[in-house]
């Protein structure tokens, strides 16, 4: 059945928040573009977060997870995306061409550019090495969230949640008003991993405790969980002798971290950041592959949304103006590409390079641990390039940084003082 | 806790054979024994076959290097290891004959390296050369030796597809499966044996004892004098396929001396991921399966002694198996398997102590109970091969070329969507994991049948798209879903009740 390869302008490859917009810019843009989503419903994760809290910077308004991304759906339907959905992307080569299948049909695609929106995972208990039995009811936050809130599944009754990640957060509170008893979130890391407002909204809120500088050192229960055995970490990351408990739960809940899902843009040769786990970029969202851009979780964990779906819109124009030709151009007036690295107290920027004539440029980036008052700064030939003076820096929120590229020779660096 | 079925097969039958343990060894004697004219009966404690030391292993196909000639150890693997090649060739089951690397670390560990490949020689293994430390990384980059013995005949084979493999195809040709069934006793009754099970006695003409761990024990209760069995657990490490992208052979380090294992070795799998392991601990509980965050720091520390640049942080998950070890922890070392019989009881058959190599023994082991204790009792007839029902091992849609992968879903539509993204594992696969002939139903069920949840997620992305097919396909209820039986429930029921 190995019909014609059709052809298109822009491929988007995920149809959550960030492919969504950038499907949605490309085809403003002009472009032909196709979206392809492995799910039945477009909008990713975002249709299982029936909770609010979306939309407040991208809209001014607040919107549930379903009600945000049907914005961009119906935004990129009007400017003209072939939306597919059921559509699992199962190769990319780093030509542009892919293969893409759903029940009954295996059908190959060439694009001028593709946008790599595939989104992220969540860790799992095997990456963190929790030791002990191996009984049901150890599920990731992200995992239960699905089948909570789309399965009519009930996971549990007596709950602890592992990580203080935003999913997590949110299925404390979920699972407290489904009647479950949610008895503690425990954080290895002397602060919350979560956004402040979720640590007040989800946890405060409910008097569900969050016991920081803890873990889990072991599961219980040869069938199903019957307990854990929580220990305090001092400093240096080690657990303190003599100060283990235990809690009688049924279900263990994994909020641990999040991995961007680069399977499909390691194979077509995309070279990936250790420090996020997403591709090396330019300003342009470009990676060292070129034709393939990328954007949203899948090349950084984004803190919200909003965010993703902005940075989306940024790399889809950008895909647009390279398969339309015009990036070409232009790129030869750019010049050489300088390195941008992470310093004093910054864990990651992306992108992490610019180009010399590259103009006006946006960064995001994390700090490595909680400060107060802050200034970040990036400089480079010796003089600042772009700065940002924050109240209170934290590595749960990200950070953007829009800094004045042209005419920068030297490499830039990004520091907090 | 749920009360057992009374009698689980639902009559009186008295079976030819009936044999105890559904691992590796139990499985290829009722393989082997549903080609002949018998009836045959298998009961196994677990809700699935393979599921103890026969899945938690390194699965590799060793080449004979580490027992003395004259042991049957020795013996049973040198023949074994022909037989189980033959035998997946027929059954589909996927293996490789990548070779291994033995590497010395230091100079005085080169001894130990000559020392195996005068035991190989002996035992006709072919090709061994102790090569040096540069050669050795030419022939398997990234790792550090002074010197390694390469052992070209050395392969891999999935344990657990194994197993399964040879347990379907028994089972499509009449032999029994009792599965969460567990033998407790072992009595001569009036039409030969009873073995005494929580659900009820079950007879037989001929009873084999593959128990594994529980052999010793359970010989002990007709055979007085049989030998304990000491469980020795041994850990593993699993890292992402990515890592097996650059490990072309097994490494593993110069024999501990003395030592109830082979030493931390690195070891590919044949669905591309790679093994750090085992560990080896004497415990008290023979069906342990937890694992220690202290270990994982050994296993990890161990590995890198012989590859220095292994990618720990690519580790996705652990599991752990349990040896059955003849000598006792202050002992420590090997002792040989041993098949025993009684002349009182000449018709009970126990194998003790199958511990490594008893993946690549298992088919000799088989062959010989069958060849050289059952058929030297009483004749047997063969079935004529027309009338043997064949059931292969699918080959993995993710292996197929692209063209061929195309073919498919022209044939099968459910092959065009994809359930399990980390292994590539289409709907049609796991409809064919689901409706396997020994009706097990479970998650960890259709894991170890198809590989969804088996890969980097661990079921995050499967799991969901699992759960709908299973509610609105097969219309299964919350409380359907158990990981391995009906005590590991995966969930507590409905959310939100429907009105009828």
């Amino acid at each position: 059945m190995s019909d014609r390869i059709q052809r298109t302008d822009v491929a988007v490859i995920g149809g959550g928040p960030a492919g969504l917009a950038a499907a949605a810019a490309a085809a403003e843009q002009g472009a032909q573009v196709t979206l392809l989503d492995r799910n039945p419903q477009l909008g990713g994760i975002l249709n299982q977060c029936i909770h609010d809290g979306f939309g407040l910077h991208a809209f001014g308004e607040v919107l549930t997870g379903p009600e945000f991304a049907e914005r961009y759906v119906r935004r990129a339907a009007d400017a003209g995306v072939r939306l597919e959905s059921n559509a699992m992307v199962a190769h990319l080569a780093a030509s542009g061409e892919l293969v893409w299948t759903r029940t009954s049909r295996r059908a190959r695609l060439r694009a001028g550019a593709v946008v790599l929106a595939m989104g992220c995972r969540e860790r799992t208990r095997g990456m963190i090495r929790i030791p002990g039995c191996r009984p049901a009811g150890v599920y990731t936050a992200g995992t239960a969230q699905w089948l909570t809130n789309l399965a009519n599944v009930r996971i549990g009754r007596r709950i602890v949640i592992l990580g203080s990640g935003d999913i997590g957060l949110i299925m404390a509170r979920r699972m407290t008003w489904e009647g479950a008893e949610v008895i503690a979130v425990i954080e290895k890391l002397p602060y919350p991993s979560g956004l402040p407002r979720n640590i007040n909204q989800c946890l405060l809120d409910y008097e569900i405790p969050l016991h920081l500088s803890h873990s889990v050192t072991r599961i219980h229960g040869r069938h199903r969980v019957e307990r854990v055995t929580v220990s305090k970490y001092d400093e240096a990351g080690a657990p303190v002798p003599g100060s283990s408990f235990d809690i009688d739960c049924d279900t263990l809940l994994l909020s641990v971290g999040l991995i961007p899902e680069n399977e499909l843009s390691r194979r077509a040769g995309v070279r990936l950041d250790r420090r996020t786990s997403g591709a090396e970029v330019d300003a342009s969202y470009m990676t060292n592959v070129p034709g393939l851009f990328s954007c949203g979780n899948v090349l950084h964990i984004h803190d919200l949304a909003d965010w993703a779906a902005e940075e989306g819109e940024r790399a889809g124009a950008a895909a647009a103006a390279y398969a339309g030709g015009t990036a070409q151009l232009e790129e030869e007036e750019r010049g050489e590409r300088t390195p941008v690295h992470a310093g004093d107290g910054v864990r990651y920027v992306v992108p992490q390079s610019l180009a010399a004539a590259q103009g006006r440029a946006l960064l995001s980036l994390r700090v490595t641990e909680p400060r107060g008052k802050t200034k970040i700064e990036a400089t480079a030939d010796g003089r600042t390039i772009g700065s940002i003076a924050v109240r209170k820096a934290h590595p749960a929120t990200m950070v953007q940084l829009p800094v004045e590229a042209n005419g920068v020779a030297g490499p830039v660096e990004v520091s907090c003082s | 806790m749920q009360p057992k079925r009374a009698n689980p097969s639902g009559d009186s039958r008295v079976s030819d054979v009936v044999i105890i343990g559904a691992g590796v060894v139990g499985a290829a004697l009722a393989w082997s024994l549903s080609r002949w004219r018998l009836s045959v009966t298998v009961i196994e404690k677990s809700t699935d076959v393979g599921m103890a030391a026969s899945s938690r292993n390194s699965g590799v196909i060793h080449a004979g290097i580490n027992y003395a000639p004259d042991s049957l150890r020795g013996r049973l693997c040198m023949t074994g290891r022909q037989l189980l090649m033959r035998w997946c060739d027929e059954l589909n089951v996927p293996y490789d004959v990548c070779g291994k690397l033995v590497v010395a670390s230091a100079e005085d560990e080169i001894p130990g390296l000559e020392r195996l490949r005068t035991l190989g020689e002996a035992n006709g293994v072919s090709g061994l050369e102790i090569v040096s430390g540069s050669r050795a990384a030419e022939l398997q980059p990234g790792i550090e030796a002074v010197a390694a013995l390469h052992v070209p005949s050395s392969g891999i084979v999935s344990p657990y597809a194994l197993t399964l493999a040879l347990a379907e195809e028994a089972a499509v040709n009449g032999v029994r499966f009792h599965l969460g069934c567990e033998a407790t006793g072992i009595r001569p009754v009036e039409s030969g044996y009873a073995v005494d099970t929580d659900c009820g006695p079950i007879a037989g003409r001929w009873v084999i004892n593959a128990a594994g761990i529980h052999a010793g024990r359970l010989a002990q209760t007709i055979d007085p004098d049989a030998p304990a069995l000491y469980p020795c657990i041994g850990e593993y490490l699993i890292l992402d396929k990515q890592v097996g992208e650059s490990l072309r052979m097994s490494v593993y380090p110069a024999p501990p001396v003395g030592g109830a294992g082979l030493g931390v070795h690195i070891t590919p799998t044949t669905e591309g991921n790679v093994l750090l392991g085992p560990s080896d601990a004497y415990i008290e509980d023979p069906d342990a399966s937890w694992c220690s965050g202290a270990t994982a720091d050994v296993l990890l520390r161990d590995s890198r002694v012989l590859w220095p640049d292994v990618p720990t942080h690519l580790v996705i998950g652990a599991y752990a198996g349990v040896r059955s070890k003849r000598t006792p922890p202050e002992v420590g070392g090997y002792e040989d398997f041993l098949i025993r019989r009684t002349a009182d009881h000449k018709r009970v058959v126990h194998l003790i102590g199958i511990e490594s190599p008893g993946l690549t023994a298992a088919p000799a082991i088989a062959e010989t109970v069958l060849g050289d204790i059952l058929a030297a009792e009483e004749p047997l007839e063969r079935k004529a091969e027309s009338e043997r029902v064949r059931r292969p091992w699918p080959t993995r849609f993710d292996d197929l070329s692209e063209p061929e992968k195309e073919r498919r879903v022209a044939e099968d539509p459910a092959h065009g969507e994809i359930v399990c993204r980390c292994e590539g594992v289409t709907k049609a696969e796991f409809l064919h994991a689901l409706s396997n002939p020994l009706g097990v139903k479970t998650l960890s069920g259709i894991k170890f049948r198809c590989r969804a949840s088996m890969g980097r997620c661990s079921g995050g992305y499967c799991l969901p798209r699992m759960v709908d097919i299973l509610q609105e396909e097969f219309g299964w209820e919350p409380d359907a879903f158990l990981l391995r039986g009906p005590e590991s429930p995966a969930f507590a029921g409905r959310l939100i009740e429907e009105t009828p």
